[in-house]
Order: structure tokens, then C-alpha cells, then sequence
């Protein structure tokens, strides 16, 4: 008895997360599904191993002609590829709309204050201890072009304060069935031999944030 | 097991200060994670080895600082770049490190948790080790109402703790709220302070919370150009964090680096030894000129900043129950 209504609940609880809809990440590597520990060539023949891909969806907004029409309270999401729970996002079922929005990564009041729990915890290792600041993205993997310690490249992109504020706004019509990330696109045209190590606020964080924003797409997208 | 609500408590300091930085509307103080903060800060569980904690470096009666130390050393005898910082009335910091480094004092025991030359451990690992501890999880359940230990409630039960590391009571305070009267030596040290001093040490925290040149000439051992470290900014190279005044006495040695060992030799830094750089702050172009018994009253006055009761206050000291 007790097992049929514990059985009933689940069944209940399964029920009303497969009632709402889902907004899905997926990482790729040109026209193939990201997978971590696998090597692939980048289009300037470069091989590369990617270990980490890890970045903040923070302010989820859902539009429809234009006007914001659904918005989240405490709207933070480390999406981590190497989590697959992660990487679904759930928004109410009875919302219609044509536009996804959200920043990539946290914007400049997060970054000052102070301890944070959930996906902002700092234990989720996207916090900067002696600069104060949460990372943003974060793309770690190897490559034998680069001169560095077991070959790694390190890709940390943060910074909240001017002029290294990394924040980024993503806005995409809402055609296809999930928002992929195109980790070859990102590497194409850095030169991974002199550009592996991006660990505190700059310039070059600034940029590369610019550039991995507007690598964001819908899948299937006309 | 139930446990009952965190008892909140309010932070007391003198009316007439500014209004703290910190903001308690949105973590507000409470009796269980005073004394929970309070615990993790004398526990070296913190550390990778478990001998450090944070009193190593700061010690209750030496205002919080590492007393005779010019550099602060953490776990297997690894030497630090900086002198600990004396710790008191951080409600009011806008920025932790002698740099600038850490925005938020929620923020700023992980910096201290995570360097390699100080406790050198893991953010996750040090959970991991409260979590398997037989008193920690229910002591963070009366704090924030869940065994399950956080980051963000590790740092804030410390931040807690810290706040309330309040120094508002030397012969300076007891002079202001007219309960003593300054000796002649005292006032006269009073007003060279405040012709010479107050600008940047303001009070009556007796610091502004700026980063200024104070004319230190480079130390090619440490390198350590300061403020430019964190901004990148050519301008910010060799300033550091104003530190307070309050309890002066006994935080010596001086400086980020701890070059001076006594007040005398800061005040012939400043007399004699003041580099002049593009950035140096305006009012040490030329050097505080000051005579030997002006010195004298100066320190005389730096000396009632002294807070006997904050520093032997036993609700700081290592909990013993």
C-alpha cells in the first residue's frame, strides 16, 4: 500500500517535469556533438582535446513580439556540459514565445555581493578568490601547440568592472529545438600558441566573451 | 531533529559613525552564526594540513594581526608576500587585502582558504572535511537551518564572526563622548593628527579606504606593486589599502610589508624616506616635516587609539566551550 502511493507520487512529480517545456544546451565542435577527452582538428589543422566547458546563463527571458513576457526570480545557471542535468533548462508550459534572451555570464551586482549559494556558490569553482569575481565561461582542454605545462590551454573569461566587464547579452529567435555552442568556432582564429592562458580581467577576456556571445545559436535555425 | 530559528542580533557601534557597508538586511547576524564563525576561524580544519587556522596570522590580542611578523607565514613554514592586516570594524570595508583584492568580506576568507603559501586547501575539500565532522553539520543547521554545508554559508558564518570584531572603545572614543580629558601631550598630538594624518587615516574609522602611494620604495624581493596587481592600471602601481590606526600599538610591524617595526621609524619614513613618484599622494610631496617632540605628541595621540577592551574582549577570543 504504502509502495502504490509512494509509486503514485513519483509518477505525479515525473508528470509535471515532463509537462513543462525545456530550453536545452548543446555543445558542438563544428558538425559534431561536443564530446569531453576527444580529440578533434580545429580548421587551421590544430589538434585539441577540450577537458572543461563551463559558462553562466543568468537573466532567462522569453519575449514574444518584442515584449518580455516570462522572466525568473534568482535566474542563475551554471550550464557544464560534463552535467548533463544542467544543460535543461525548465520554463513554463503555457508561455508562447519568439525570442530566448540571457546574459552570458553574471552581471556587475552579483559580482559584489557577496556569498552566493546555488549555482553561484563558490565551491562550484567559478569564483575567483584573489580578484574577487565570479568566471563567466570557462574552456580548458590541451593542444601540443601549446608551450604550457601538460600542454593545457585555459580559457577563464570574467571581469565585472570597467573597462573588463565581460557580461554579455544573447538574444535569438526562437526557431529550433535547442541553443547550441560552437567550440570550433570559438578557436578559430586564436593562435593557441601564444594566446592559452586567460585567468584574470583584460582586454582579451573582453573580446573573447564577445566573440563566444555571438557563437550562440539555435539549432536547426534557418 | 528541529532546530529552533538563529537568533538575530543587531550590530553595535557608536550613533555618530557612518552607516556599515555591510549589508545585514540581506544576511543579518544571529547568535548561532556569530559563534558557528567564530569556531571555523580558531579551527585549522581550514587548512590543507590542519595547522592553520585563522588565527595564526591573526591573534585576538594583537588586534588580529600576526604580531613580530613582518611577512605571514601559512602551512609547511611557506612565507607569505604581505603582512597580515590587523582585523577591526570591517563592517565598514569596502575592500579586503592590502590590494583591493577581495570586494566583499563574505568573499574574502577564500582568499586566505585557497593560497598555496597560506592554508592551501580546496574550497569543496574543506566542506567535505565540516560535513564528515561530528559537530560541525548541526552546528550549521542552528546557524542557517540545513546540515547541509555550504560555501556560501561556510563564508558567511566567518563574515559573521568578523563583524562583530568591533573597536569603538579606546581613550579617544571616551574622549570624544566627553568621558576623559585629553593630557596636553594628547591634544597637541590630536591636532598635528589632524593637520598631517587625517586625510587619508580619517576618522573615526582612521582610514578613508583608499589606495594611495605612501612613497615606500619597491622591495625587489617581494616586487609587489599593489593595487596595479588587481586594476592592470599603471597609476595604481605601489598603492596600497590605508590601513587603520585603532590599536596602532599593537600591530606592529608597518606596512604591507611590515618594513617598520615602530611608529618612530613610520614617521621618519615619512619625515625623510617618502619617494616621489607620479602617483604619490599630494600630501606626502616634500614629506611630513615634523620635530622630534612633535613626534613625540603624535604618537602619544596614536597611542589612545588603543582599545583595551577589544582586545582582551573574551567573546573574541578562542571559544573554549
Amino acid at each position: 500500500m504504502k509502495q502504490g502511493i509512494l509509486l503514485g507520487f513519483f509518477l505525479f512529480a515525473f508528470g509535471l517535469c515532463t509537462q513543462g517545456q525545456t530550453l536545452s544546451f548543446e555543445a558542438v565542435f563544428g558538425e559534431k556533438p561536443l564530446v569531453l577527452g576527444t580529440t578533434y582538428t580545429t580548421n587551421s589543422g590544430v589538434i585539441v582535446e577540450i577537458e572543461t566547458l563551463r559558462f553562466y546563463i543568468t537573466q532567462l527571458q522569453l519575449k514574444q513580439d518584442g515584449k518580455t513576457i516570462w522572466t525568473e526570480e534568482n535566474s542563475y545557471h551554471l550550464i557544464d556540459i560534463n552535467n548533463s542535468s544542467s544543460l535543461q533548462l525548465s520554463i513554463p508550459d503555457s508561455v508562447e514565445f519568439d525570442e530566448v534572451s540571457f546574459l552570458l555570464g553574471t552581471d556587475s551586482l552579483t559580482n559584489v555581493s557577496g556569498a552566493m549559494g546555488g549555482d553561484l556558490d563558490p565551491t562550484k569553482g567559478m569564483y575567483w578568490a584573489w580578484n574577487s569575481g565570479y568566471i563567466n565561461f570557462k574552456l580548458e582542454g590541451t593542444s601540443p601547440v601549446c608551450d604550457t605545462r601538460n600542454n593545457r590551454f585555459t580559457f577563464h573569461l570574467g571581469g565585472y568592472a570597467y573597462p573588463n566587464a565581460t557580461v554579455q547579452t544573447v538574444t535569438l529567435a526562437a526557431t529550433g529545438s535547442a541553443i547550441i555552442f560552437d567550440v570550433k568556432a570559438f578557436l578559430e582564429g586564436i593562435d593557441l600558441k601564444e594566446t592559452n592562458s586567460i585567468m584574470s580581467p583584460s582586454t582579451t577576456a573582453v573580446a573573447l566573451s564577445k566573440k563566444a556571445s555571438a557563437l550562440f545559436k539555435m539549432k536547426n535555425a534557418k | 531533529m528541529d532546530y529552533p530559528l538563529p537568533e538575530q542580533v543587531e550590530l553595535e557601534y557608536p550613533k555618530d559613525w557612518p552607516t556599515p557597508t555591510y549589508d545585514f538586511n540581506k544576511s543579518p547576524l544571529t547568535v548561532e552564526g556569530i559563534a558557528l564563525g567564530r569556531k571555523l576561524f580558531y579551527d585549522p580544519i581550514l587548512s590543507a594540513d590542519s595547522t592553520i587556522s585563522c588565527s595564526n596570522c591573526h591573534l585576538v590580542y594583537t588586534a588580529f594581526t600576526h604580531v613580530d611578523h613582518d611577512l605571514s607565514h601559512g602551512i609547511r613554514d611557506s612565507i607569505g608576500t604581505r603582512n597580515s592586516p590587523a582585523l577591526m570594524n570591517l563592517a565598514w570595508g569596502t575592500s579586503f587585502m592590502w590590494d583591493g583584492a577581495v570586494n566583499h568580506l563574505d568573499m574574502q576568507a577564500l582568499a586566505p582558504i585557497t593560497h598555496p603559501a597560506e592554508m592551501g586547501e580546496d574550497l569543496k575539500h574543506v566542506i567535505q572535511k565540516l560535513q564528515r565532522s561530528e559537530v560541525y553539520p548541526s552546528l550549521f543547521n542552528l546557524a542557517f537551518g540545513s546540515n547541509e554545508i555550504t560555501g556560501e554559508h561556510l563564508l558567511k558564518a566567518i563574515a559573521q564572526f568578523e563583524l562583530t570584531l568591533v573597536s569603538a572603545n579606546s581613550r579617544y572614543d571616551q574622549y570624544k563622548r566627553g568621558e576623559v580629558e585629553f593630557t596636553e601631550k594628547e591634544s597637541r598630538g590630536y591636532e598635528l593628527f589632524k593637520q598631517n594624518c587625517a586625510s587619508c587615516h580619517t576618522e573615526p574609522l582612521f582610514t578613508n579606504g583608499e589606495f594611495e602611494n605612501s612613497g615606500l620604495s619597491l622591495d625587489s624581493t617581494l616586487n609587489d606593486y599593489g593595487r596595479m596587481l588587481i586594476t592592470n592600471d599603471i597609476y595604481d602601481s605601489l598603492k596600497f589599502k590605508v590601513p587603520t590606526l585603532r590599536n596602532i600599538e599593537f600591530s606592529y610591524p608597518y606596512m604591507h610589508d611590515g618594513r617598520f617595526k615602530s611608529i618612530r621609524q613610520v614617521l621618519d619614513h615619512y619625515e625623510r624616506g617618502v619617494v616621489d613618484s607620479k602617483n604619490l599622494a599630494p600630501e606626502l610631496k616634500g614629506g611630513i616635516q615634523l620635530s622630534g617632540n612633535e613626534k613625540v605628541d603624535l604618537t602619544t595621540f596614536m597611542l589612545t587609539l588603543t582599545d583595551k577592551e577589544f582586545l582582551f574582549n573574551p567573546n573574541h577570543a578562542f571559544p573554549r566551550n
